[in-house]
C-alpha cells in the first residue's frame, strides 16, 4: 500500500511542524507549503492525496485557494479540509461554498484531526 | 585574472543595461564568458574592457549585443519537458479549439526563445493538434530573444542530434528532412514562426506584442533578481489578453513576484491565467 | 464605529488610498500597497487597522501585511489591537507585533500569554520568540506544563530566545512528554550546541526502538548538524546510513544540505545516492563543486567499480570529473565505450579531463571525438593530439585545419604548428596566396605561435588585402613586432593610413619605444584625433617614464572627455610626479565615478611617492 502524502498549507512554521509530526506519526508522507500561491505551485509538482489548509494566509488565502483548485484543470475533486482560527460562522459558510470538504478550527486534538483526515480519504465525511 | 574591483564594475553596468543579474557567486562564470572577447578585442584587462563598453559610443550598443550573447546560454531542445507541453495541448483544446475560437486566430509568443527549439516545438504542436480537429483555426507564434546570434542560429533552423533528442520519431519525419546527421525544419513549420530581437527588461518594446493569448517565458526569468523579475512579469501580463495564458521555468514561480495570475495545477506542472 | 469611521483618521480625513483598498481586486490592491508602504504615517495605521474585521479574507491578509510594513508609526494602534473584543483580531495583533518587534510591546505579549483564548495565548507565545529577550523565559517555561499544543510553540520560542535557563526544563519534556513535544525538544536542544547536552541527547535516542530512533535521527539530519551527526555515529556506526538515505530519498529537497553526511560512510550506498544528487544538479553551479568534493572523499568505495557507475548515463560527467580532481584513471576500452554511448555534454566533460583520466594518451577516443558532429567535442580533441604529439592523427588534423567550426580550425593549426612545421607552414602558404578570407583569418589567428622572421613573409601578403577583417587583424598582429627591424617598412606602409591601430601605440609604450614619441604628442595634442588613438597614446607616454612630459599630462587632464581625463590621471600617477597632487586633487570629487576613483587611485598613489622630481 503506497503513503498517502498529505500537502500541509500555513503560514505559521510551528503549525506545520506539529501537524507535520502528527501525521508522520500516523504513516503518512507530508509536504509543506507556506501559502495558497507556494500551495497551488506544490501541486502542480507532486501527487497529492489531501490538503489542510488554512485561512488565514498572505499572497493567497485559503479560500481563494481552494476556488482556485475547485476551478481548476486537474483533480478538482482534491480533499480539503480546513484547518483555522477563526470560528466566525460567515467564513465558515463561504468556505464550504467553495468547495472545503471540512471546516475545523484550532486548537484541536491530534487524534480529532486524524481521524477526520481518515475518514475523508475512505470517501466519505 | 579579473579582479573583485572589475567585476563590480562589469556586473553593475550589465545590469544597468540588460536588467541581467550576476549575483557575486558567479565571478569566475562571468570572466571565463567574456575572456574570449577579451581576446577578440585584443584588450589585456578586464578594466580596459569596461572603458570599452562605457565610452565607446555607437560602439558600445554594438558590444552589448555580443554581450548578450555571452551572458545568455540556453539550453533547449525540442519537445522539453513534456508536462508543461501537455498543458498547453489541454488548454488549446479545451480553451480555444473546442471553447471560443480568438478573433483574427491564436496569437502565441515565446519570449526567450533562443535558438528556435521552443516556438518551432509549439508550432509542430498546433499542426498536430489541428490536423486531428474538424476545427480550423489560423495562428500566428512569435519567437523573441536577446541574442543576436542565438536568432540567427533559430532562422536557419538547422538542427543537430542533441536538440532533437526528445522528439517522437513520426514528428521527426513528418517535420525535418534529416541530411548527414543534422535536421533541417521544414518550410510549413518555419512559416508559422516569426522571429525578432526583443530586451523583456524594454518596456517600449513590448507594444509589437499584445493581445497575446499564450505566452511561454522558460529559461530567461533565472537571469533577472526579484526587481528584473517583476518587471517582466508585469510586463507579460500587460500583454495578455484577459484570460491569456503564461508558462514559465518549471523551477520558476510566481510566488512573491506577482497577484495578478491565477494559478492552474496539471499533472506535473502549473501554468497560469491572468485575471 | 460606523464603516466610514473605520476607515478615518484621528483628523476625520479619510486617506484616498486605504479606501481604494477595499474595492481593488488582487492585483490592483498589490499595487496600492505599494504605494501606501513608501510614505506611511499614524493617520494611515489607525485607518488600515480600522479594516481588520472586513469579510473578504484576501483583503484582510493585505491589511495585516500592510500593518508589518507600517506598524512602527502608530505602535500604541497596534498594541491596542490586542485588547479588541474579537479574538482574531487579537491574533492579528500578536503577529504584527511579531514582525515589528518594538520593543514598547513585550510586556502587553507577555500579558497575552495568559489570557483566555487559546488562539491568542498561542499567537502570543509565538511572536515572543521572535523577540530574542530573556524577558520572556519564565512565561514561556510555565507554558511547557499547559496543553500540549502550546507547549510545542513555547518550545520554539524558547530556542529562537536561546537562554540556557530553559535547557533543564527542555531535557525534562524530550524525555518524558509525548513524541511531537519530544521531537520539538530535541531540536530545540541541538540548536544550543553544548557538548554535555548533545551527549545526554544522543545518549537517549540510541536506546529507543527502532522506528522512533529513525524518525529521531531524521530531525538530526534535518537540522544540519554535523557536530551532532558525529557523535551519533560514534553510537550508531553504521546502522545510521539507512535512515540517512531514506530521508535522503523522501526528503528530495532537503538533501543538499544533508548530503555532507554521506561522507561519513565508506559505503558503496553512500556513493550512490551522492550520484543521485549531483545528476540532478547543473554542474556550472558553485554548489556543485562542494557536493562533487564530498563524492571524492569516498573514492576508496567507487573508484574500484568504474564500470559499473559509468553505465548509467546520468552518472558519466560526474564520474569523469571526480577521477580528474582524485588523480583516479579511466582503461581506454572503458573510456572510448563510455565516450561513444555518452550524451553530449559527458562527452564534452571527458574531453576537458582527457589529459587527467586516460590510461595512456588516449589515441582511440581522440580519433572518435576528432569526428563527432559538436564543435566543442572536436576542438578540445585536436588540441589535446597536439599536447600529446601524437604523430599519426596529423593526417586527420589537417583536415580539420581547412575545413570546419572557426575556433576548431585554429585549435587545428595550432596543433599542425606543433606536429610537422613544414606541413602547416605549406598549408598556411596556400591560405595567405589561394585561400578565402576565412582561410587567412584561420592563420592570422596563429600568428603568435610562429616566430617574428616565418610571419613576414605571410603578413606581407596581407597587409593590403581586400577584405576589411583581415586587414585589422594583420595590423594588429604586426603591431606585436613593432621592435623589429624589417618589420619597419610595413610599418611605414600602416602609418601612411592616417589610423593608428591601438595595438600598435600599446606596443610603443610597452616597449618603450621612444623613437616615436613625436607621433604620440602629435596625437595627444590633435584636437580631431579619435578619443581611444589619444587615450593609447597617452598611455603609451605614461610607459617612457620621462619626466619631462609632465606639462603634457597635466594639460590632457583638462581635456573635455572624460576618458582622456581618466588616461591623463594615470599617466600622471605613474609618472610619480609629486608636483601632480594640486592638479590632480579637484577630479577626486567628479561626478563621473571613473574619473574620480581614477583621481583617487593616482592621489594615493602619489603621496606614497618617495621625494620629489
Amino acid at each position: 500500500m503506497t503513503m498517502k502524502r498529505i500537502l500541509i498549507v500555513d503560514d505559521s512554521p510551528t503549525i506545520r511542524k506539529l501537524v507535520g509530526y502528527v501525521l508522520k506519526k500516523k504513516g503518512y508522507v507530508t509536504e509543506e507549503a507556506e501559502d495558497g500561491m507556494d500551495a497551488m505551485e506544490r501541486l502542480g509538482a507532486s501527487e497529492i492525496d489531501l490538503v489542510i489548509v488554512d485561512l488565514n494566509m498572505p499572497n493567497m488565502d485559503g479560500i481563494s485557494f481552494v476556488k482556485n483548485l475547485r476551478n481548476g484543470y486537474y483533480n478538482p475533486n482534491l480533499p480539503v479540509v480546513m484547518l483555522t482560527t477563526t470560528r466566525d460562522g460567515d467564513l465558515r459558510e463561504e468556505a464550504l461554498g467553495a468547495g472545503v470538504n471540512m471546516f475545523l478550527t484550532k486548537p484541536i486534538q491530534p487524534e480529532v484531526l486524524v481521524d477526520k483526515i481518515e475518514s475523508l480519504l475512505a470517501g466519505g465525511i | 585574472m579579473l579582479t573583485g574591483q572589475e567585476f563590480t564594475l562589469l556586473k553593475d553596468f550589465i545590469y544597468e543595461k540588460t536588467g541581467i543579474y550576476f549575483a557575486e557567486n558567479k565571478m569566475y562564470l562571468l570572466e571565463s564568458r567574456l575572456a574570449n572577447r577579451l581576446n577578440e578585442l585584443n584588450l589585456t584587462s578586464f578594466e580596459e574592457y569596461y572603458y570599452h563598453l562605457k565610452f565607446g559610443g555607437s560602439k558600445t550598443e554594438q558590444e552589448i549585443t555580443y554581450l548578450y550573447d555571452l551572458v545568455t546560454t540556453n539550453e533547449t531542445s525540442f519537445f522539453r519537458n513534456p508536462p508543461q507541453l501537455d498543458a498547453f495541448k489541454i488548454v488549446v483544446q479545451k480553451n480555444y479549439l473546442n471553447g471560443t475560437r480568438p478573433e483574427g486566430g491564436l496569437r502565441m509568443w515565446s519570449a526567450g526563445c533562443s535558438t528556435g527549439e521552443e516556438p518551432y516545438t509549439l508550432a509542430i504542436m498546433m499542426l498536430e493538434l489541428l490536423a486531428h480537429s474538424s476545427v480550423s483555426m489560423p495562428f500566428v507564434i512569435y519567437g523573441t530573444d536577446i541574442s543576436t546570434k542565438a536568432l540567427e542560429s533559430a532562422k536557419k533552423a538547422v538542427f543537430n542530434n542533441y536538440s532533437v533528442r526528445n522528439t517522437d520519431k513520426a514528428i521527426l519525419s513528418k517535420y525535418f528532412t534529416e541530411d548527414k546527421g543534422v535536421y533541417i525544419l521544414k518550410d510549413s513549420v518555419k512559416k508559422c514562426v516569426s522571429l525578432d530581437f526583443l530586451n523583456l527588461m524594454d518596456a517600449s518594446a513590448y507594444r509589437k506584442y499584445r493581445q497575446m493569448d499564450v505566452i511561454f517565458c522558460r529559461n530567461v526569468l533565472i537571469y533577472f533578481d526579484e526587481k528584473g523579475k517583476k518587471t517582466v512579469i508585469d510586463n507579460l501580463y500587460e500583454s495578455l489578453k484577459p484570460g491569456g495564458f503564461l508558462t514559465i521555468g518549471h523551477a520558476e514561480s510566481l510566488h512573491n513576484i506577482s497577484r495578478g495570475f491565477k494559478p492552474l495545477i496539471f499533472p506535473g506542472t502549473i501554468a497560469y491565467q491572468k485575471g | 464605529m460606523t464603516e466610514r469611521e473605520k476607515t478615518r483618521g484621528r483628523d476625520g480625513k479619510p486617506n484616498e488610498l486605504v479606501l481604494a483598498l477595499k474595492e481593488a481586486d488582487d492585483f490592483t490592491r498589490a499595487k496600492i500597497m505599494e504605494k501606501l508602504v513608501t510614505s506611511p504615517n499614524k493617520a494611515m495605521v489607525q485607518q488600515v487597522a480600522g479594516l481588520l474585521e472586513q469579510k473578504n479574507t484576501s483583503l484582510r491578509m493585505d491589511v495585516v501585511e500592510i500593518l508589518k510594513k507600517i506598524g512602527n508609526c502608530s505602535i500604541e494602534t497596534i498594541i491596542q489591537l490586542l485588547y479588541h473584543q474579537n479574538e482574531d483580531v487579537r491574533v492579528y495583533g500578536c503577529e504584527v507585533l511579531a514582525v515589528l518587534k518594538h520593543d514598547a510591546s513585550l510586556p502587553y505579549l507577555i500579558e497575552k500569554v495568559r489570557e483566555d483564548n487559546e488562539n491568542v495565548r498561542n499567537a502570543a507565545i509565538m511572536a515572543l520568540g521572535e523577540f530574542s529577550d530573556q524577558r520572556s523565559v519564565n512565561v514561556l517555561l510555565e507554558v511547557l506544563e499547559q496543553e500540549d499544543w502550546l507547549a510545542f510553540s513555547a518550545i520554539y520560542s524558547l530556542a529562537k530566545i536561546g537562554s540556557r535557563k530553559a535547557v533543564p526544563a527542555l531535557l525534562n519534556v524530550f524525555r518524558n512528554r509525548g513524541e511531537e513535544l519530544s521531537l520539538a525538544a530535541c531540536e530545540a536542544l541541538i540548536s544550543f550546541r553544548d557538548g554535555d547536552t548533545i551527549d545526554q541527547i544522543v545518549d537517549f535516542i540510541d536506546h529507543l526502538e527502532r522506528d522512533k530512533k529513525n524518525t529521531f535521527v531524521g530531525v538530526i539530519i534535518e537540522q544540519g548538524d554535523d557536530q551532532v551527526f558525529q557523535r551519533l555515529m560514534m553510537k550508531m556506526g553504521n546502522d545510521l546510513l539507512n535512515p540517512l538515505l531514506n530521508f535522503l530519498q523522501v526528503e528530495k529537497k532537503k538533501s543538499l544540505e544533508a548530503s555532507g553526511f554521506l561522507v561519513h560512510f565508506k559505503h558503496k550506498d553512500a556513493a550512490r545516492a551522492t550520484l543521485n544528487i549531483l545528476k540532478d544538479m547543473d554542474p556550472e553551479e558553485d554548489e556543485y563543486a562542494r557536493v562533487l568534493s564530498l563524492f571524492m572523499e569516498l573514492k576508496d568505495v567507487w573508484s574500484l567499480d568504474l564500470d559499473e557507475y559509468l553505465s548509467v548515463d546520468d552518472y558519466v560527467l560526474p564520474i569523469v570529473r571526480a577521477c580528474a580532481g582524485v588523480g583516479c584513471v579511466i582503461d581506454e576500452p572503458l573510456l572510448l565505450k563510455t565516450f561513444c554511448f555518452s550524451q553530449l555534454p559527458a562527452k564534452r566533460e571527458i574531453m576537458k579531463q582527457l589529459g587527467k583520466i586516460s590510461n595512456g594518451n588516449g589515441y582511440r577516443v581522440i580519433r572518435e571525438a576528432m569526428k563527432d558532429s559538436d564543435g566543442h567535442v572536436q576542438a578540445e580533441a585536436v588540441a589535446i593530439a597536439g599536447t600529446m604529439s601524437l604523430r599519426e592523427l596529423t593526417g586527420d588534423i589537417l583536415l580539420m585545419a581547412k575545413k570546419g567550426y572557426p575556433d576548431v580550425r585554429i585549435k587545428a593549426m595550432l596543433a599542425l604548428i606543433r606536429l610537422d612545421l613544414p606541413m602547416a607552414l605549406a598549408a598556411i602558404e596556400w591560405f595567405v596566396t589561394e585561400g578565402t578570407s576565412d582561410d587567412k583569418r584561420t592563420y592570422l589567428s596563429v600568428t603568435s605561435h610562429l616566430d617574428a622572421e616565418t610571419n613576414y613573409r605571410f603578413l606581407k601578403g596581407l597587409i593590403a588585402d581586400a577584405d576589411d577583417k583581415v586587414r585589422q587583424m594583420t595590423i594588429r598582429v604586426i603591431g606585436n613586432y613593432v621592435d623589429h627591424e624589417e618589420y619597419l617598412d610595413l610599418f611605414r606602409e600602416v602609418l601612411k593610413g592616417g589610423t593608428i591601430p591601438n595595438e600598435v601605440l600599446k606596443v610603443i609604450g610597452e616597449k618603450r619605444l621612444t623613437g616615436f614619441r613625436h607621433l604620440l604628442l602629435n596625437i595627444v595634442a590633435d584636437p580631431l584625433q579619435v578619443v581611444w588613438t589619444k587615450y593609447y597614446a597617452l598611455a603609451a607616454l605614461a610607459g617612457f617614464a620621462d619626466p619631462s612630459l609632465f606639462a603634457v599630462f597635466v594639460s590632457a587632464l583638462k581635456e573635455k572627455n572624460n576618458l582622456i581625463k581618466i588616461g591623463a590621471l594615470k599617466a600622471l600617477s605613474e609618472l610619480r610626479d609629486k608636483r601632480a597632487i594640486p592638479h590632480v586633487r579637484p577630479y577626486t570629487k567628479s561626478t563621473d565615478q571613473d574619473v574620480k576613483t581614477a583621481a583617487l587611485m593616482a592621489v594615493e598613489r602619489l603621496t606614497q611617492t618617495e621625494g620629489v622630481c
